[in-house]
């Protein structure tokens, strides 16, 4: 019985799974954020939810195995911490929101949160008193958790499965997808760029200095998807979910190293030309990829423009040009990650476009 | 029914008062002064460990203490050379027993040679001389050459260890440690 | 501060204050408890511990030596010391006036020295004036060599005058020593009893519990001389392999094995126990001293830990496990790769640097594992150091087709062991992975075609005929006694006659094979022709000849014919599944050609060909020749992986297949020997994609000990220092002990103090005739000590190459070897050499004329039948003597030629020295000069050579060696 439900939650930690579910929770977090901030219920499902789960998992062997290691540890911690603050910033967003919508002034601009304090001894003293806190945390932590040392290095056997440090594994998952120029090097570029380029294309002057929802009801949901599904989310997977060969394993798999998982996929082009048209591939690489590269072409270029026209024309008109191609070029590779990502579980797409001529696969 | 509100009300001023008992206790802790004599004293702790790191438990030095084979192995009145490469130590055998002596010039430090044809120690950097029991008489040094202490292991063989250092000019030399007596 | 203006600050400060105390005290708390973390360690736990116990040890020893003190002796010294205190009291003036005379006397002499000095540097400096002056030529010469005579003179007269003061103050100093003589005696008496005492009382002393030992040790005070501290031994050259690096091997073993070179301590409970066999390991004056070699050199595990777990202990069985997790908290760890030997493995260590020792007898377990490599043939798959000349376990089959049939090799092929179940030849059909009903089919065809190529391929070659009516009791007879019963077993495994004080495989007497059943698997003609010369069928038989005649031959075979096998006659091949087995040479066509090629190369060949070519093929994938010369196989490779660094390779990089068993190499290499094949179970894998390693059946102890040793095979580079040193002379005895191996000397003889298997067999002979077993034994083959140093090279050299008659009353016989000029040598050189013998010359060239006349006169007079008697047991020129044989001696007129002169003297003053047990009497006890009791008694009890000893046994040796000349 309870192998079965073991099993049944193993399938539902899948990467197409566990992508669209949190998708859709996000959504639904989003909508119903009144009910998830505000009813006791939800508060303690949301919050106490996982702390459940863990607890109740922490008795199967695999499940232990993986969430105990001592590099782990901080992770699992900063999940909770990570649901905890969105939590917490959507519940007093929303608490702004029915406060402006009632004619009040929001939370931060009472009169009590408007007074000053003094700097010493309200502010030091409390930042005193909380590095003494960390340092008996960090104190304990070290005596009573050795810090892990595997064994001696050796050139002539890789580990297995070889990971990078945890906050690069959203980076090593979606090299699952993308060829490594691409997810290496112009999409961590693009995140860095994009964060840097946030205040130039963020036109809404609402939500400094206070929290709030309804106001920002673009660029909250937007980011967190950003931040949530496209980094936390895969960094969660990449740490407990990807064993031995970059396998997936659910949380109650043994890491089993001779899985074998079948994982052959086909590039657009052969699609296209061998299966649809039953040619051979053509030789010269631009009529080869002409399909992939008309696709994109129509992704980056026309899709935009037709954006602007219908949809997004708001924004259109408020950023002007220059700064609107800009977002919705941030914004249209961001949403590419995930679309990718679900072509190839559906159809086993491999790329779009492939240069290998070029080193350039996407 | 005034009796019962009366007697609560006694009841209620019991409670505050013993409340505000516990508070003045509290108060009149020195709360601050043991807050830093506390710090203090974990600060000086944790200095202390510092401090204590600058001994290392281990040293991944030579030994110091070797032995150097059975006392018959080494000839009367000769001087073995065989250990100086290793561990810097003359072995010298009279009648008597046994003595080790260590090779640094007591000059300036450097490494004398035994010329045994001309019976003395003889530096190569200025030319200090040494009788063979170690005696300076020619040259710059000083004081004479230092022995090590050597004593006879329980399974029969001669321990030197440098790490106890005899000195000729401190009477350093009369020290049952110094010397080993022993008589074939 | 904040007290007062209370109402000022947001947060009440009080509280704040309050809190502050609470977190400095837990801060206190935490680094107190950061420096007791650091402070308390396990090992310290353990060390306090022992110094309780050598407390105890030191008090039992000192209570001993103070038992053994003389006290009589102690009294007398301690009176003598009182008395010459007052003696030199009552003389105090005269003493205290001769030192002042001596201080004076010193400082002449020292102003007497230093002049002598300085006129010796002085003369030294002007001499090498004058002799370079002499040398440049000019006018200088003269004018130096004046000054240099007045240094000379110096000289002369400085140390003239300090020879003077010199012996003035000697004289002083003597009238000193005089006064001093018996309290100095007494004194130095007093010492030397007392310092064993004192050097007891001063180690009670340090380890005392006290004040002092409290202060070395304190947290933070530990820093400057602790008594309770890591100990560490560093060895540079035999680093850790660290993949990428090596890392000098640092030892701290012995901070908690404190005792471990301590021989008072041998059984003490763990850790504190001796190390077993000190003599060899771990004392300073052992072959192996801990300073050179460490522990974890040859124990493995984490050398440079300091606690039980993470030194990587593995215990030695599941209750020690059970133990260790309860008591230690023990786990295994993962991340060393190299986890502590269990103590049955240790000896696998020995091996990385004595791999060319031939015989290991310090690490049985190791020995007994490579001689089962050596005996089962694994090199012949499975390439190996030590094993890279080694020969082929099996006979040679080019001619096989004249020995035995085709039916009768079917049916060894497909199931050795049901012919011979104690033969090395493993099973390779009817294993776990081919058993079911398709293989059950094909494994017949497998076998059937494997033979048909074998048998096709052989050779025919020239046969004897036996003369008719061979006796089969004779024939068993003289199995029984000519020696064919040191190598050769004809009975049957369970049966009365079968050995069981041996191992199979490497006994002795499991040297050839099981002769029980012979005459079901060979013909006549060829067991008389092999008997008669075994080289004529098989060039690099170790068999050798024993010289049979034809009766002999003859009779011999006929009883080797009577061994039957009832199962094993009459048989005929198997009947083959043809459709099965083009479709399995298919199979094997197919790996070279494309299917449409490999079907018509099918078609061309009629059923002749196909058999041919699937058993070639199938030979080259069983590797059969990697044990048998195999015609058409010259020069093929070996079919296994080497396995030369098996013990160093990555657990991770072994398949354990669908087997539960735990990943260590030990329990692979384990379940690999016992089962090979038990890999592919629950695996689906094509035919050849099967595992093809045969099974051998083997014992338990047997998979102990070839695991014990492949795990020694290491790819650790060991420096030549650590190495038993190669001398001419190890050399020399290494190079003959592979030859004793090789032909199997010491089935018959006893060779350095090991072998000698047949003497069982002999034994139980003479014992059913009714001799006690002693002299039972008299007619074994004799014990080889000391042959180096008692015979000549040259006679050795012409007795190994065509042995003669040494000991008439013995009825084995020494075979003929034909060995070459270069194995003569090497034997020879052996045995000279174990014994340390000179070699190849002599040390006294003997000639007959060497030996005086009156020494061999007196020789003769006393080994005549009036003293000595020495005809009376050993056979003079032939003659034998008229007692029971088994008190026969050797022919004394061989001695000439056979033996040494001197150890010819050494024998007769103590027969018991040279061979313990020898039936030799010791005429001689007593060497001193005069102490002879044998006179001449026939010349009214005359004298003879002074009586001395050493002289009558010269003269006997003398009269010995003179026989054989006249």
């Amino acid at each position: 019985m309870l192998d079965s439900i073991q099993a049944i939650i193993d399938r539902l930690f899948a990467p197409e799974i566990l992508l669209t579910a949190s998708i859709v929770l996000l959504l639904l977090f989003f909508k119903y954020r009144k009910f998830c901030t505000q009813n006791k219920w939800m508060i303690m499902l949301i919050l106490g939810g996982p702390v459940v789960y863990f607890a109740l998992s922490a008795f199967e062997e695999n499940f232990w195995i993986q969430f105990s290691k001592p590099d782990n540890l901080p992770i699992t911690l900063m999940l909770w911490l990570v649901i905890f603050f969105v939590w917490l910033a959507m519940r007093k967003g929303v608490e702004n929101d029915e406060r402006v919508a009632a004619g009040m002034p929001v939370a931060e601009d009472t009169k009590e949160q408007k007074e000053k304090v003094f700097v010493w001894p309200d502010l030091i003293y409390i930042e005193f008193l909380m590095l003494l806190a960390v340092f008996i945390g960090i104190l304990v932590w070290s005596i009573l958790i050795p810090a892990p040392l595997e064994e001696p290095a050796n050139p002539q056997l890789t580990p297995n499965p070889s990971k990078a440090p945890w906050y690069f594994l959203g980076l090593q998952e979606i090299l699952v997808y993308f060829d490594p120029w691409l997810a290496g090097v112009v999409i961590p570029s693009l995140i860095v760029i994009g964060l840097m380029a946030l205040p130039y294309i963020d036109p809404n002057p609402r939500g400094n200095g206070y929290y709030t929802f309804s106001e920002r009801r673009y660029e909250i949901p937007i980011f967190l998807f950003g931040f949530l599904i496209l980094w936390i989310l895969l960094v969660f997977q990449g740490t407990f979910l990807r064993g031995p060969n970059w396998n997936f394993y659910g949380p109650y798999e043994y890491w089993d190293v001779h899985k074998i998982v079948p994982l052959t996929n086909v590039q657009l082009s052969e699609y296209i030309w061998a299966r649809l048209l039953g040619v051979g591939l053509p030789a010269f690489w631009l009529v080869r990829e002409i399909f992939g590269i008309i696709l994109l072409l129509m992704y980056f270029v026309a899709l935009p423009v037709l954006l602007a026209r219908k949809w997004f024309n708001k924004f259109y008109v408020q950023m002007g040009a220059v700064r609107y191609g800009i977002a919705v070029f941030l914004f249209l590779m961001m949403v590419f990650v995930p679309i990718k990502m679900y072509l190839r579980w559906m159809i086993n797409l491999k790329y779009f476009v492939a240069l290998p001529e070029f080193f350039f696969n996407i | 029914m005034a009796e019962s509100k009366a007697a609560e009300a006694t009841l209620d001023k019991g409670e505050a008062e013993v409340k505000k008992d516990r508070r003045e206790l509290l108060k009149s802790i020195p709360w601050l002064g043991i807050a830093w004599g506390a710090l203090a004293a974990a600060v000086g702790g944790l200095l202390t460990g510092i401090l204590r790191f600058l001994y290392p438990n281990v040293l991944f030095e030579p030994p110091q203490t070797f032995k150097i084979g059975l006392p018959e192995e080494y000839q009367v009145g000769e001087v073995a050379t065989q250990w100086k490469d290793r561990y810097g130590v003359w072995v010298v055998r009279n009648d008597e027993g046994f003595y080790a002596l260590i090779t640094v010039c007591t000059h300036l430090g450097c490494t004398p040679n035994w010329l045994s044809s001309e019976n003395k120690y003889k530096c190569p950097c200025h030319g200090s001389g040494f009788y063979k029991n170690g005696i300076n008489f020619e040259g710059p040094a000083p004081r004479p050459l230092e022995r090590a202490a050597i004593v006879l292991a329980e399974d029969g063989q001669i321990v030197v260890d440098k790490s106890r250092k005899f000195l000729y000019e401190r009477g350093g030399w009369d020290d049952p440690s110094s010397f080993l007596l022993y008589t074939a | 501060m904040a007290k007062k203006r209370k109402g000022v600050y947001y947060y009440d400060i009080d509280k704040l204050n309050f809190i502050f105390a609470m977190l400095a005290i837990a801060t206190l708390i935490g680094v107190a408890w950061m420096i007791w973390d650091d402070y308390a360690r396990e090992w310290k736990s353990y060390q306090r511990q022992f110094r309780v116990i050598e407390t105890e040890v030191t008090q039992q020893q000192l209570a001993d030596v103070e038992a053994q003190v003389d006290q009589q002796e102690l009294t007398r010294l301690q009176q003598q010391r009182d008395s010459a205190e007052e003696s030199l009291a009552a003389q105090q003036e005269a003493f205290s006036a001769l030192q002042d005379e001596l201080v004076s006397a010193q400082k002449v002499l020292d102003q007497a020295d230093q002049e002598s000095r300085f006129a010796g540097s002085t003369f030294d400096a002007r001499r090498w004036e004058y002799e370079e002056a002499a040398h440049a030529g000019g006018g200088e010469a003269p004018r130096q060599l004046a000054r240099m005579e007045e240094a000379a003179a110096a000289v002369a007269e400085t140390r003239a005058h300090l020879e003077e003061v010199t012996t003035e103050r000697d004289r002083i100093q003597g009238e000193i020593d005089e006064l001093l003589a018996n309290l100095d005696d007494a004194l130095a008496g007093l010492a030397s009893m007392a310092r064993e005492i004192e050097r007891l009382q001063d180690r009670l002393d340090d380890l005392r519990f006290g004040f002092v030992y409290a202060v070395r040790n304190a947290p933070m005070l530990d820093a400057l001389n602790p008594s309770l501290r890591i100990k560490q031994a560093v060895i540079d050259d035999l680093p850790v392999d660290l993949n990428f690096a090596g890392a000098p091997r640092v030892d701290r073993c012995e901070t908690c094995h404190l005792g471990i070179a301590n021989p008072a301590l041998e059984g003490q409970q763990q850790p504190f126990a001796a190390h077993p066999r000190l003599d060899l390991f771990v004392a300073d004056t052992s072959p192996h001293p801990m300073g050179e070699f460490g522990c974890s050199s040859c124990h493995l595990g984490k050398d440079r830990a300091t606690s039980f777990v993470s030194a990587v202990h593995t215990p030695d069985s599941e209750s020690e496990e059970h133990r260790w997790v309860d008591e230690h908290g023990w786990a295994p760890t993962h991340l060393w790769e190299w986890p502590m030997r269990p103590s049955y493995e240790t000896e696998a260590s020995c091996l990385k640097c004595h791999m060319d020792d031939t015989w290991l007898p310090d690490a049985p377990v190791l020995e007994y594992g490579l001689e089962l490599v050596e005996t089962l043939g694994c090199y012949g798959c499975h390439a190996l150091k030590r094993f890279e000349e080694a020969r082929n376990t099996g006979p040679s089959l080019e001619h096989v087709g004249v020995k035995t049939t085709q039916e009768w090799a079917y049916g060894w092929v497909s199931d050795p062991k049901g012919f011979r179940p104690d033969t090395p030849m493993p099973s390779f059909f009817g294993n776990e992975n081919n058993s079911d009903e398709y293989w059950q089919s094909r494994n017949v065809v497998e076998a059937d075609s494997m033979v048909a190529y074998v048998f096709e391929s052989s050779t025919d070659i020239e046969l004897e005929t036996p003369s008719r009516g061979g006796d089969v009791a004779s024939g068993l007879q003289l199995f029984e006694s000519v020696g064919c019963q040191g190598c050769h077993i004809a009975d049957e495994p369970g049966s009365e006659g079968f050995p069981t004080d041996e191992p199979r495989f490497t006994g002795y007497r499991f040297r050839g094979p099981n002769l029980f059943g012979i005459g079901s698997k060979v013909n006549e003609d060829w067991l008389y022709t092999w008997v008669k010369g075994p080289e004529h069928y098989w060039a690099e038989t170790v068999m050798p000849n024993l010289r049979l005649t034809d009766t002999e031959a003859t009779d011999l075979t006929a009883y080797l014919m009577s061994l039957r096998q009832p199962g094993w006659e009459n048989q005929s091949l198997p009947e083959v599944d043809e459709a099965l087995r083009d479709d399995v040479l298919l199979e094997y066509l197919r790996n070279q050609l494309s299917s449409v090629d490999a079907e018509a190369r099918l078609a061309a060949m009629d059923n002749h060909e196909k058999r041919l070519l699937l058993g070639q093929q199938l030979i080259a994938r069983y590797g059969c020749n990697g044990c048998h010369t195999i015609p058409g196989f010259e020069g093929s490779g070996r079919i296994g992986t080497e396995l030369s660094a098996w013990g160093s390779k990555a657990v991770a990089q072994l398949d354990f297949g669908l087997l539960d068993l735990p990943h260590e190499r030990r329990a692979f290499l384990e379940q690999k020997l016992e089962a090979p094949r038990s890999f592919d179970d629950g695996k689906v894998k094509a035919p050849q994609e099967l595992t093809r390693m045969p099974d051998f059946v083997l014992t338990d102890e047997e998979v102990g000990a070839i695991s014990t040793a492949i795990l020694g095979y290491t790819d650790e580079e060991i420096p030549d220092s650590k190495k038993p040193e190669k001398t001419p002379r190890r050399e020399a005895i290494e190079a003959g002990r592979q030859l004793i191996d090789k032909y199997s000397c010491r089935s018959c003889h006893i060779l350095e103090e090991r072998g000698g298997a047949i003497r069982t067999v002999i034994a139980e002979q003479g014992m059913a005739e009714g001799r006690t077993r002693p002299a039972a034994l008299a007619f074994a083959p004799p014990n080889l000590r000391t042959q180096g140093a008692r015979t000549q090279p040259d006679w050795l050299y012409t007795f190994l190459h065509g042995p003669e008659l040494i000991r008439p009353w013995l009825s084995v016989r020494m075979p003929t070897y034909g060995f070459t000029d270069e194995e003569l040598n090497t034997l020879t050189m052996y045995f000279a050499a174990v014994d340390d013998a000179p070699y190849p010359f002599d040390e006294k060239f003997t000639l007959a004329h060497s030996y005086p006349r009156d020494m061999v006169r007196a020789g003769d007079r006393l080994a005549s039948d009036d003293i000595l008697k020495c005809f009376r047991c050993h056979v003079r020129e032939g003659v034998t003597p008229a007692t029971d044989p088994s008190q026969w001696g050797p022919d004394l007129a061989l001695a000439a030629d056979r033996l040494r002169f001197e150890w010819l003297q050494d024998w007769i003053a103590d027969p018991q020295a040279i061979m313990p047990g020898t039936s030799m009497p010791q005429y001689f006890t007593d060497l001193s000069p005069g102490s002879s009791p044998y006179v001449d008694r026939v010349r009214g009890n005359a004298p003879i050579l002074d009586q001395d000893p050493v002289t009558q046994i010269e003269a006997l040796a003398s009269y010995i060696m003179s026989l054989g000349q006249r």
